[in-house]
């Protein structure tokens, strides 16, 4: 298993603001991935920016809504 | 269920889990963690919301309305109060639990406290990813909506009932900014027709930092985004009984 290699995943805004806040805090020094689902259908919007930033090695976005 | 989800989780993710040497989970309750749990990998949740790791029985219920079986299935593995084994960490505002969160396992992170240490250039970086401009408005006081219809906890008629009847009450005569819940889908402009809206979806523990000058108070009925708030506005907190009907 890869040392600091980490997966978030998010469902909603506040998830989102969760999940950037720790990579520039406590996962500052993590090698990270995101995957951002569509519970929270606006969520699909901020891929871009997400995407845009270089936050996260890799941003995946989840249709899961049946 | 579980077959559905493992195949599910299996075609989204171009690796193995085993690739990872921690994975957090944020809304333990939704599908991806039954694909944890069937591989047995532990995992750290974050609470749903500021506070909701104490009420479990509002996210079951939420899930219950449209989707019993998953409710049923993450109360029974402890995916919406992190009791399930194979959660290591839980990471969550402690000041607002309601019960003990005393544990090594319960980390606190506070997205207000951890907004106002970050330094002024980073956190205008945090506001900026998602919003790019400062808020002016000339509103007194700040409304939080919050999405009962769309929890199922009552039709979207009562909803707008509730908040014309919290209009003509509390917040007769305020000039008023609308925050509307990510998932709210009400109209607002036509229950509030004088009130300013926000249109940006950003978290409401963004408030404090995106307006060139700030209404002063922040009304809501039980919003979990005034746990965070508390230091910057004046909450007022509207008790709901006295509005529905």
């Amino acid at each position: 298993m890869p040392d600091n290699r980490v997966l978030l995943i998010v469902n909603s805004v506040y998830h989102l603001l969760t999940a950037v806040h720790m990579r520039h805090t406590l996962l500052a020094d993590a090698d990270a991935d995101l995957i951002i689902t569509d519970v929270t259908p606006q969520l699909r919007d901020c891929l871009p920016r997400v995407q845009e930033t270089g936050l996260f090695n890799r941003v995946l976005f989840a249709a899961v809504q049946r | 269920m579980r077959a559905d989800v493992c195949r599910a989780a299996e075609r989204l993710l171009p690796y193995a889990l085993t690739d990872f040497s921690q994975i957090y989970v944020a809304g333990a309750h939704f599908y991806f963690s039954l694909y944890l749990l069937a591989n047995g990998v532990p995992f750290a949740m974050f609470e749903d919301a500021a506070g909701m790791l104490s009420r479990p029985e509002v996210l079951y219920e939420a899930l219950r309305v449209q989707y019993p079986q998953h409710a049923e299935i993450a109360r029974r593995h402890g995916l919406f109060d992190g009791e399930n084994p194979l959660i290591r960490q839980v990471i969550c505002l402690k000041e607002a639990q309601r019960r003990d969160v005393s544990a090594a396992k319960y980390r606190n992170f506070s997205v207000e406290d951890a907004l106002e240490q970050l330094p002024e250039p980073k956190r205008r970086r945090l506001i900026r990813f998602f919003l790019r401009r400062r808020i002016r408005t000339g509103a007194q006081a700040i409304l939080l909506t919050q999405r009962f219809a769309s929890l199922g906890m009552m039709s979207e008629q009562q909803q707008q009932r509730l908040y014309e009847r919290l209009r003509d009450g509390e917040l007769k005569g305020q000039r008023l900014l609308i925050k509307r819940h990510p998932d709210d889908t009400l109209d607002y402009a036509a229950i509030f027709p004088d009130a300013e809206q926000i249109r940006a979806v950003f978290p409401s523990e963004l408030l404090p930092y995106v307006f060139i000058r700030k209404p002063a108070v922040v009304y809501s009925f039980d919003s979990t985004g005034c746990a965070n708030l508390r230091r910057h506005f004046t909450v007022k907190t509207v008790r709901r009984e006295l509005y529905a009907g």
